[in-house]
């Protein structure tokens, strides 16, 4: 399957990832900063915007990738009740082209 | 995103109605909005606080925005389980909503009661397995090649089983 295809389909997926990886990233741009100074007050920025926003990227990355989870799950659900209906129909309609 | 997350959630009781499944969505509009709203306030109270913090040298004016982005992120988080929460829910109602018998397909065979034998209209019965809570029509997909006992409608209603979701008798 082509790429541009596959990241259609799998836009969920796709945007999970790019948020997972822009949350390791604030991690670590938090992390450099608060290492780079001693002082707590020019710390605690870099632990709320790296730290706390990194998480929270991450977050949101991890329900989106579960989301894409379930909805494959609901998907095999739709094709399952339709094998069912189909099923259920299937001797009546052969019983009409028989008369 | 609007064509799986907009829409109706299903409960056990609609899943008796003959729905087509492409009608059927996993998360309802509200869900949508409930997550898009705990987002975005988790994420204003976060970037408030970091902007308020940033903002001043001193630690001791810190501490409250520094709780705030806590509580934001908390909140946040707060809807994105919710969120999984509803979609696993509606996912297992649905799930036993349409296969509502297969635990008797893990039974052993002696476990299930052969067929009452002479009513006087054997269409007329309804099929269920034992300690199932679901009844089915005779010919319903569900109860094909099983050994069911058979029973009025009302027996059923008074053993507290409910109407199956597929051939809804």
């Amino acid at each position: 399957m082509e790429p541009t295809k596959w990241l259609r389909l799998q836009w969920d997926r796709t945007l999970a990832w790019a948020l997972v990886v822009a949350g390791a990233v604030a991690l670590i741009i938090g992390w450099v900063g608060v290492s780079s100074t001693a002082y707590s007050a020019e710390q605690l920025p870099y632990i709320i915007s790296g730290g706390i926003g990194g998480i929270f990227l991450l977050g949101v990355g991890a329900t989106l990738w579960l989301s894409a989870d379930l909805r494959d799950e609901w998907r095999k659900l739709d094709r399952i009740e339709e094998a069912l209906q189909q099923r259920e129909a299937g001797p009546l309609h052969a019983e009409v082209d028989a008369h | 995103m609007s064509l799986v997350m907009a829409g109706r959630r299903p409960t056990s009781g609609e899943a008796s109605t003959a729905t087509p499944p492409s009608s059927r969505t996993l998360w309802a509009a509200e869900d949508l909005i409930r997550l898009v709203l705990a987002l975005l306030v988790g994420g204003i109270v976060v970037g408030v606080a970091w902007y308020i913090c940033s903002g001043d040298a001193r630690f001791n004016q810190q501490i409250g925005p520094l709780d705030a982005a806590v509580g934001g992120l908390i909140f946040a988080g707060g809807g994105n389980v919710m969120w999984l929460l509803r979609g696993r829910r509606a996912l297992g109602e649905r799930r036993r909503a349409l296969m509502p018998d297969l635990e008797a397909a893990i039974l052993p065979a002696g476990s299930v009661r052969p067929v009452a034998t002479s009513p006087s209209d054997p269409s007329d019965l309804l099929v269920a397995g034992d300690g199932l809570v679901r009844y089915h029509r005779a010919a319903c997909p569900l109860a094909s090649g099983r050994s069911w006992t058979g029973m009025t409608r009302g027996e059923h209603d008074a053993m507290g089983r409910q109407p199956c979701g597929v051939c809804q008798p």
